[in-house]
């Protein structure tokens, strides 16, 4: 006769199973201390690494930052020295400056008053044995000096001729009559006239 | 040791490994800002040198130039009005020419260059002048001529030249009126 499994109460009995787990932990522990070892051991690797590459780069970058900061602080000192150099020259050129500009202005004036007087002989000297200079003004304005000149001449070609003169070294018109009308002062049928010229001599 | 290795002191060792990392990078990173501003600062003094020693030199020629000009035994301020027209009388005397008018306006006023169209130097002055002069035309020109050797800067702003009589064919009396700042540059300095 074989006897059924189920109970009285009509539920089958449990079964009790077992299985030996001793030996799967012990060798998780031990794959587990492996890898903390392991990572210990690269931990402290890369600690070393990164104690060699800083004491490689750190001493460098120091050196180089102490030896540039050195180098700007002796231009900087150098340049306080010039600054104080410089205020002191400048004082000294301050002092010596009415001295040049009275120089720069004495030969200016002396290149001016030659120009001048350079404008007021050559229209002088313009006219020919047949012109006479009854006036002659010279006024300067602005670096130009206008030249106004009253003649009398014994013809209109001798006037025409002065005017030649006069217009010599510069543009032809900045130099012309401003009024001919027929005169007898120097000859029968002769010309009285006035003539103006523009001449640039200053700046 | 091998208890030594737990997982609290791999952790202790990460912290250690960063603290390292995050002081090294510190360091390095402010020794670069060092290296930077002080580059900065180098090439900066470096450019300002340059610009003060330029400036410098351009003094120092200044000085250099006073030093090779004579020094000035002409007069300055008004005292230069009195010694032009003391030379104006020699001047005359010694080229024939009789002076009829000397007159100079009673204070200086501020100098206005009649040759150039820029604008007035504030530190000088003027005092006009009005000479009338009698003499041949060459003889009047060879005075007025004669006072440019003076040390005394002036500027002719008029002149009118109007025949009084004929001497003979080439030569006449000729009465000048002349127009004329004398310029009265800053006094001060050696």
């Amino acid at each position: 006769m074989q006897l059924s499994e189920a109970s009285s109460s009509g539920h089958a009995a449990h079964k009790i199973k077992s299985i030996d787990v001793h030996a799967n932990l012990l060798s998780q522990r031990l794959a587990e201390r492996e890898m903390l070892g392991r990572s210990v051991r690269r931990k402290l690797l890369a600690i070393l690494v990164a104690l060699g590459i800083s004491s490689a780069i750190l001493p460098f970058l120091y050196t180089r930052a102490l030896a540039i900061s050195t180098k700007a602080g002796i231009a900087e000192q150098e340049n306080t020295k010039l600054k104080s150099e410089l205020a002191k020259v400048r004082e000294a050129a301050k002092l010596v400056q009415p001295r040049i500009k009275s120089h720069e202005m004495v030969a200016k004036c002396r290149t001016y008053a030659s120009a001048f007087f350079g404008q007021v002989v050559r229209l002088m000297n313009a006219p020919s044995g047949q012109v006479a200079l009854t006036s002659l003004r010279a006024d300067v304005i602005g670096g130009d000096v206008k030249l106004l000149v009253k003649a009398d001449a014994e013809d209109f070609a001798s006037a025409e001729e002065f005017l030649r003169q006069a217009r010599a070294g510069g543009s032809p018109e900045d130099a012309g009559f401003t009024w001919t009308r027929r005169s007898d002062v120097l000859k029968k049928g002769g010309v009285s006239f006035e003539l103006a010229k523009k001449a640039t001599i200053g700046e | 040791m091998g208890r030594l290795i737990t997982s609290a002191f791999a952790n202790k060792l990460t912290k250690v490994l960063y603290g390292i990392i995050a002081l090294a990078l510190g360091l390095a990173a402010w020794f670069c800002l060092n290296i930077l501003l002080s580059s900065s600062a180098y090439s900066e003094a470096g450019r300002s040198t340059a610009d003060l020693k330029k400036r410098l030199a351009e003094e120092q020629a200044v000085i250099a130039q006073a030093d090779r000009m004579p020094v000035s035994s002409g007069p300055s301020g008004l005292a230069s009005v009195a010694s032009f027209q003391s030379a104006l009388e020699q001047a005359a005397r010694a080229y024939g020419c009789a002076i009829t008018e000397f007159t100079t306006s009673r204070t200086p006023s501020p100098f206005i260059s009649r040759y150039s169209k820029a604008a007035p130097q504030a530190d000088s002055n003027q005092v006009e002048v009005k000479l009338q002069l009698t003499g041949t035309a060459r003889n009047v020109i060879r005075a007025l001529q004669a006072l440019t050797s003076l040390d005394i800067p002036f500027e002719l702003s008029a002149m009118e030249l109007t025949r009084q009589a004929t001497i003979n064919r080439d030569e006449a009396l000729l009465n000048t009126s002349i127009e004329l700042n004398i310029v009265l540059p800053p006094t001060g300095g050696p």
